[in-house]
């Protein structure tokens, strides 16, 4: 069994329960389609995860209105489900084909495992993230400071040891037990939803006694949102203020590895019809709208309380509303969202050093994460991360579309590495490297923000890919010839 | 047999009372019918509910 079976297999287990070690290097046969309930399921747990409880808050720190978050949050999901139904959906239920294989067949192996390293290097940082937010949750009993918004460094030994602890927990049974977290998980995802929502309406409700507004109408709802919930105006400081467009474009391209980035491909390859994709509707308009308004709202309770307060640490935000049970959730949140992140970022590095156990393998990239939690830029900055995240596998996407969409119009090979039988395939490997450093060009000398400019890139690496091929396939045939 | 016969239906009801024990006392309290400590008391108590029976059907369920 190579690497990438083993990955898929694990995947798929941990998400629509499809028994490990099938189909992964062939189409999924007819009879193990799955019903559209199956997909409803799994994406409406997939997205209330632990990070929520960050962005959610991040997004009032950026002065953020209430027009701008609501009707951001509503377009950018929408265009979310949209990339999936109609990029992601059409081509996995046409090809039926996990996302390694079918970039293997384009990339060729040695480009896929690197590809699988830049995954398992994100995956380990945006688990940090979620070492971070459990972290707040535990440090709630001793008596140290935990970070501020703007901390980019650990700022007291207290924190360190308590992350490091937490780090190590979750790195241990990610590695040990990671099938008895994932069942961990989808028990606590009914209750963890109700959660959330008990956030937001405790909070709601706190926020109009400390206010001593009565609401009697919809108008004066829209002016307490305005007033008191979402205020706009500036962020605080060290924060990028937040628009409508940012709104839009963050909420759009927070799963942009998933949809654009077709990591989906390996999940709708089992559904019966592409539509049935609208299922991410469920998920994401519950972890990617509620959810974040929910933690928005325990954020503006904190700063109606104490304006002075910016700190955005889950842990004591849950606990003033809904005491010991906010708490247990921001764990159980953390935990078993950072364990498959840890388990699936360890099953990318051991592509790289087969030979290494699992659990060895998995047990340092969970420690590599503990340490990562202990440093809070990745929490702080996770609106950045997330979106450096999708910036950077997001053009493989854009490679996967390219060639099963517009290949033959250019008179191009699909799957070209299989056809030539090559391990890297110098047109996908310069598509992708090149956009990210166009991105990267965007970002640091044209003064485009992060959040923007994986739109612009998607056309980038489609062209690119297209261009490179045309000159890259037409000197193999050449070659061939001669 | 016996499980299924009693176990899991009993488990199955009493999950759902957790459930309804997140939602009825966050209900109350943002009508103000009920004290935020009392309700804290009820979540934590009904959050406890849940991890203890749910595992009692959800996962056999699932197997």
């Amino acid at each position: 069994m190579t690497q990438e079976k083993v990955s898929e297999a694990e995947l798929r287990d941990d998400s629509i329960g499809v028994p490990d070690g099938e189909y992964e290097r062939e189409p999924v046969p007819q009879k193990a389609l799955l019903g559209f309930k199956s997909f409803i399921g799994m994406y409406a747990g997939e997205h209330c995860a632990g990070t929520e409880l960050m962005l959610g808050p991040l997004f009032v720190a950026a002065g953020v209105s209430a027009f701008d978050l609501l009707v951001g949050l509503i377009i950018g999901n929408l265009l979310a489900v949209l990339s999936w139904l109609f990029l992601t959906a059409p081509i996995a239920t046409k090809m039926r084909l996990t996302l390694y294989y079918q970039l293997e067949k384009i990339c060729g192996r040695k480009l896929v495992i690197l590809y699988n390293l830049a995954n398992g290097v994100m995956f380990c940082f945006l688990a940090g993230a979620m070492v971070t937010v459990s972290a707040t949750a535990i440090g709630m009993w001793f008596d140290f400071p935990m970070p501020a918004l703007d901390d980019m460094l650990p700022n007291s030994f207290g924190w360190c040891v308590t992350a490091l602890l937490t780090g190590t927990v979750i790195a241990y049974v990610a590695a040990a037990g990671y099938k008895t977290v994932a069942k961990i998980a989808n028990i606590a995802a009914p209750w963890m939803v109700l959660m959330f929502f008990a956030f937001g309406f405790i909070a709601f409700r706190e926020i109009l006694n400390v206010s001593r507004i009565e609401i009697n109408s919809l108008g004066a709802l829209w002016e307490f949102a305005n007033t008191e919930l979402w205020r706009g105006g500036e962020p605080l400081p060290g924060q990028v203020k937040f628009t409508l467009w940012h709104v839009i474009f963050f909420s759009w391209f927070c799963n942009i590895a998933m949809n654009i980035g077709m990591a989906d491909l390996t999940v709708l390859r089992f559904a019966k019809k592409p539509w049935y994709a609208i299922a991410t509707a469920g998920g994401v308009y519950l972890g990617h709208f509620v959810a974040w308004l929910s933690a928005s709202l325990l954020f503006a309770l904190q700063l109606r309380l104490n304006p002075a307060d910016t700190a955005v640490l889950p842990g004591p935000m849950t606990y003033r509303a809904c005491g010991i049970a906010g708490l247990i959730c921001v764990v159980v949140a953390g935990w078993t969202t950072a364990n498959p992140t840890i388990y699936r970022a360890g099953l990318a590095f051991q592509a790289v050093m087969p030979r290494v156990s699992r659990f060895k393998v998995t047990f340092v990239t969970g420690m590599i994460a503990a340490v990562a939690g202990m440093f809070p830029a990745f929490a702080m900055k996770l609106l950045d991360f997330v979106a450096l995240y999708g910036m950077v596998l997001m053009p493989m996407g854009a490679v996967i579309f390219a060639d099963f969409y517009l290949m033959k119009r250019f008179k191009l090979r699909s799957f070209y590495a299989e056809l030539a039988a090559v391990a890297f395939n110098p047109a996908a490997g310069a598509a992708w490297i090149l956009t990210m450093l166009l991105c990267w060009g965007l970002v640091a000398f044209a003064g485009i923000q992060i959040y923007f400019v994986s739109l612009p890139g998607w056309f980038i690496a489609v062209a690119l890919y297209l261009v490179i091929s045309k000159f890259y396939q037409k000197s193999e045939v050449v070659h061939e010839v001669r | 047999m016996r499980f299924d016969k009693i176990v899991r239906p009993v488990a199955c009801i009493l999950s759902f009372l957790a459930l309804a024990g997140i939602i009825v006392p966050v209900g109350l309290f943002f009508t103000n019918a009920l004290d935020k400590e009392l309700m804290k008391n009820w979540l934590f108590g009904a959050t406890i509910l849940w991890f203890v029976v749910t595992p009692f059907w959800m996962e056999r369920e699932n197997h």
